[in-house]
């Protein structure tokens, strides 16, 4: 998951990245993504303000695995593609098709006429260029590990790499970009929507990455105005050149103010500086509501927060156990009372907008004590009636698992012990996958929509499956080996919705399994004035910013 | 006088060393005992193992003396100290220059601290000195009463309640009025750029808060001590005028202590405007360093700590050749 923006709302993530601006040219509001607010006019021009927290990085675009930065990333660049949250097409921007007849081997066209701020000529070279710069090992780029599929990948890491330049990628001419991938993967183009992994490069850029970090030379609807003001602001102006009237912006002037804390923000956006709260603090909520009751715009997030099992740990091994304290859990109860209701409780392991999501899929997600004490009983108890938590305690999170906890105490009669730690040493404890002898939280924000970006990311293998899942021992490695073939599966049908089923039998063993309690799913809480229409949300996305229009 | 500041300012060399020894040893202790950084910048998601190899690499993490908990990795101290002597500072984890990054926020802190400094030695001096002529008076019950609530109210509280007074009461009555741009800075919420002193100067009455009410007391109590002083009573014995006597010969001596105070708190502002820069969102060394202590970013940490010792060591040495200019008896040969 990329780092939400900002750390203290670790257990509220505040936006993912991704952006997937749907299209909004001229005024078509209804394609907006889930919950527009107030109805855009569609007029152009105007600027507003919009607060953000400070940005990692803008070039390499590859150094960017964060929301904060990849929001304005995709506003500054465009992609080959982007994917409509709400009904998973892809929207081709960059590219004039994408194809490929096995899954492996895929082609790419890209429009003509799209150019750099600079003024170079967006080609087949330029994705090149930032394609091998991200992969290259000893650039050390954050996402590089995006194009792990592609041949000639590994190749590219280590100390001393063999290979300067991905082999599976060819530009076979201007306009034509072919790439090989080590197997049949038909979520590819999902993956490659993550414009800051596949964003092009300027040579102006390759040749000075850290001139065009301060003030960068992307190919998407803005530009930078002025350099990047650190900790204080970033002004986007409307790209004169940009070819593509279906993902141009409306405003003319969009301005980023940087805040360091959430709190400040609001109080700015009280005194009339600030148009839109990307996310107000859970402490100001109430507030807000009384006061701005229309002007806030409450939607779904893809953040999903578990607690893992160690299944390396006897006392967890029997599934009674872990159904029992999934079952034991009143998730609404404590959304309500310490989350501020800004959580849906999770009745599945994937969230509402992804293609595949089912409601009430999950059976013991909901809150029975009575046969959760029986379930614990039969499965004999843990030793000594005593249950170590695990979570980091540096994001917000002591209040709700202190709730969760006591709730275990009440309907289960254990007592509990909290094993919390910061983020760095409690993700080196769970590495070690044997030190950890408790529920484990753990939090995800996903990085494209699609189901598989829910599971194998989290459950499969070399991937955050820090409770073992599947590991020798455990009783769960034929399920687990089911898991894999299943979500393989569906990452070799030809189209997505032909591999929805696989995901979903996957998602089922998962559940089966009661590998995770499922906790529950994000929401954001967006406030904004009256000087600006449409401010709309795509739970993959942050704001849609592009449609948001100024009223005059 | 010459002399002596030769030799304070050798006696900086191994202050700063050894500081920046405890610094580093701090370091690689906390990498040692909790683990690699690179691996939290990924959030919940587990990345591969060669992107943080590769991450770790371009950090120079990558020592294995890092791995052996205890050893103080004496050579990245050395290295780190060479690199430092060519003026390298070295990156943080978004390899934005952390030289960069202090030049940019120190300029802030600077104003924000003069401010709060400012506030401090005319509010405070003045307060203490009604207070300590008028002892036991109105004023000097006023001075003292008000000075205890000052210091007991925190810096979050009093900053908070500040910013909501004079940001949107004061602040959106002032904007509704329609005044002048600078006047409106200063009853705005947060920092601005666009006026750097203006929008200070709320965030540096709250930051010389806690300060201005210690001084107001130290300059009372020390002056009412020396009011007392034989040396006061010759003066007066002489027939010299009130004013000379108060302004000239009692006030300068009373002011050392104060005068060691506020050297001292020079370095407590700079380093300590956490609270006042994040509640005012003012880019500053101490959001810098707050950051980079949450994100382990630790050469940003080494770099600002050692420029805030830098700070304290050179405002001690002031402060020290102040004395001589305030107190005819001290000499430094």
């Amino acid at each position: 998951m990329r780092r939400p923006k900002r750390l203290a709302t670790f257990a509220l993530p505040v936006a993912t990245a991704l952006i997937l601006a749907s299209c909004s040219g001229g005024g078509t509001e209804e394609e907006g993504g889930n919950g527009a607010s107030n109805e855009s006019s569609g007029q152009e021009g105007g600027s507003f303000s919009v607060s953000t927290a400070e940005p990692e990085a803008f070039a390499p675009t590859s150094a960017c695995y964060s929301s904060g930065c990849s929001q304005i990333i995709s506003m500054v660049w465009t992609g080959l593609l982007q994917v409509d949250p709400e009904t998973t097409d892809q929207q081709l921007r960059m590219a004039e098709s994408i194809e490929s007849e096995d899954g492996q081997n895929w082609t790419i066209k890209l429009k003509d006429g799209f150019t750099f701020h600079n003024g170079e000529p967006v080609n087949a070279e330029s994705f090149l260029r930032g394609w091998n710069y991200a992969a290259y090992g000893p650039n050390a780029t954050q996402v590089g590990f995006f194009f792990d599929k592609v041949q000639g990948y590994d190749d590219m890491q280590g100390k001393n790499p063999k290979a300067k330049t991905l082999a599976g990628v060819k530009a076979v001419d201007d306009l034509t970009i072919e790439v090989a991938l080590n197997e049949p993967f038909s979520q590819w183009p999902m993956v490659m929507s993550y414009t800051p992994a596949f964003a092009p490069m300027a040579k102006e850029c390759e040749a000075d990455i850290k001139a065009c970090n301060e003030m960068p030379i992307g190919n998407g609807a803005y530009q930078f105005a002025e350099k990047w003001q650190h900790n204080q602001s970033i002004t986007l102006e409307k790209f004169a050149d940009y070819p593509d009237e279906e993902s141009a912006g409306l405003a003319d002037e969009i301005q980023f103010k940087i805040y360091g804390d959430l709190k400040t923000a609001y109080r700015d956006f009280q005194a009339g500086n600030l148009d839109i709260v990307d996310s107000v603090d859970p402490s100001q909520r109430l507030q807000a509501e009384g006061q701005y009751g229309d002007q806030i715009l409450k939607a779904e997030s893809g953040s999903y927060s578990y607690f893992g099992f160690p299944l390396y740990d006897e006392a967890f091994q029997d599934i009674k156990m872990r159904q029992a304290l999934s079952l034991a859990i009143d998730r609404q109860a404590i959304i309500d009372r310490v989350l501020n209701g800004d959580y849906e409780p999770a009745t599945g392991i994937l969230p509402g907008f992804v293609p595949g999501a089912r409601e009430d899929v999950c059976e013991f997600c909901e809150y029975d004590p009575e046969r959760a004490k029986q379930l614990y009983d039969e499965a004999g108890g843990l030793p000594g009636d005593r249950v170590h938590i695990w979570f980091n305690n540096d994001g917000g999170h002591e209040q709700w698992v202190q709730a969760m906890a006591q709730g275990w105490q009440q309907d289960l009669g254990i007592d509990f012990e909290f094993e919390s730690m910061p983020f760095t040493p409690y993700l080196g404890a769970l590495g070690t996958r044997s030190k950890v002898d408790g529920p484990y939280r753990l939090g995800w924000l996903p990085d494209y929509p699609s189901p598989e970006n829910y599971l194998n990311p989290i459950y499969g293998a070399g991937s955050s499956n820090y409770g073992d899942w599947g590991g020798e021992g455990t009783g769960t490695e034929e399920s687990h080996q089911k898991f894999l073939e299943l979500v393989d599966q569906g990452n070799a049908a030809p189209t997505v919705e032909e591999g929805i089923p696989a995901y979903q039998a996957a998602a089922d063993i998962v559940m089966d399994e009661m590998v995770v309690i499922p906790l529950w799913f994000g929401k954001t809480f967006i406030l904004y004035s009256d000087n600006v229409e449409g401010v709309a949300y795509s739970p993959l996305d942050q704001i849609l910013l592009k449609q948001v229009s100024v009223v005059s | 006088m010459g002399r002596y500041t030769i030799r304070r300012l050798l006696h900086f060399i191994p202050v700063l060393l050894g500081t920046m020894f405890i610094l580093h040893y701090l370091q690689t202790l906390s990498f040692q005992i909790s683990g690699n950084p690179i691996r939290s910048l990924f959030g919940d998601r587990q990345p591969p193992q060669e992107t943080i190899d590769a991450l770790t690499r371009a950090f120079g993490l990558d020592d294995p003396c890092l791995d052996q908990p205890g050893n103080p990795c004496i050579g990245m101290y050395f290295e780190r100290l060479g690199r430092y002597a060519q003026g390298d500072f070295g990156t943080d984890f978004n390899r934005q220059d952390v030289l960069d990054l202090i030049t940019r926020a120190a300029p802030i802190t600077v104003r924000l601290t003069l401010l709060a400094l400012l506030f401090e030695a005319i509010i405070g001096i003045t307060a203490g000195v009604l207070a300590g002529l008028r002892k036991d008076r109105f004023v000097d019950n006023f001075v003292r009463l008000s000075t205890v609530l000052l210091i007991s109210v925190p810096v979050f509280v009093l900053g908070v309640l500040l910013q909501i007074l004079t940001g949107l009461y004061i602040g959106n009555w002032v904007r509704d009025l329609g005044a002048p741009p600078w006047v409106e800075a200063i009853f705005s919420v947060t920092y601005q750029a666009d006026h750097p002193w203006a929008s200070l100067v709320v965030p540096g009455f709250v930051l010389g808060g806690l300060s201005l009410g210690f001084i107001a007391r130290l300059t009372r109590t020390s002056l009412i001590e020396t009011l007392r002083s034989d040396y006061v009573r010759s003066a007066r014995a002489k027939g010299l005028s009130n004013r000379r006597v108060v302004g000239v010969h009692a006030l300068r001596n009373s002011l050392i202590p104060v005068v060691t105070y506020i050297g001292i708190d020079v370095g407590a502002l700079m380093g300590g405007a956490l609270v006042t820069e994040g509640i005012f969102n003012i880019p500053g060394i101490g959001g810098l360093t707050f950051g980079a202590v949450r994100q382990g970013e630790t050469p940003v940490v080494i770099a600002v700590a050692t420029l805030l010792t830098m700070v304290f060591l050179v405002a001690s040495l002031l402060v020290d050749l102040l004395y001589a200019v305030l107190d005819p008896r001290i000499r430094y040969e």
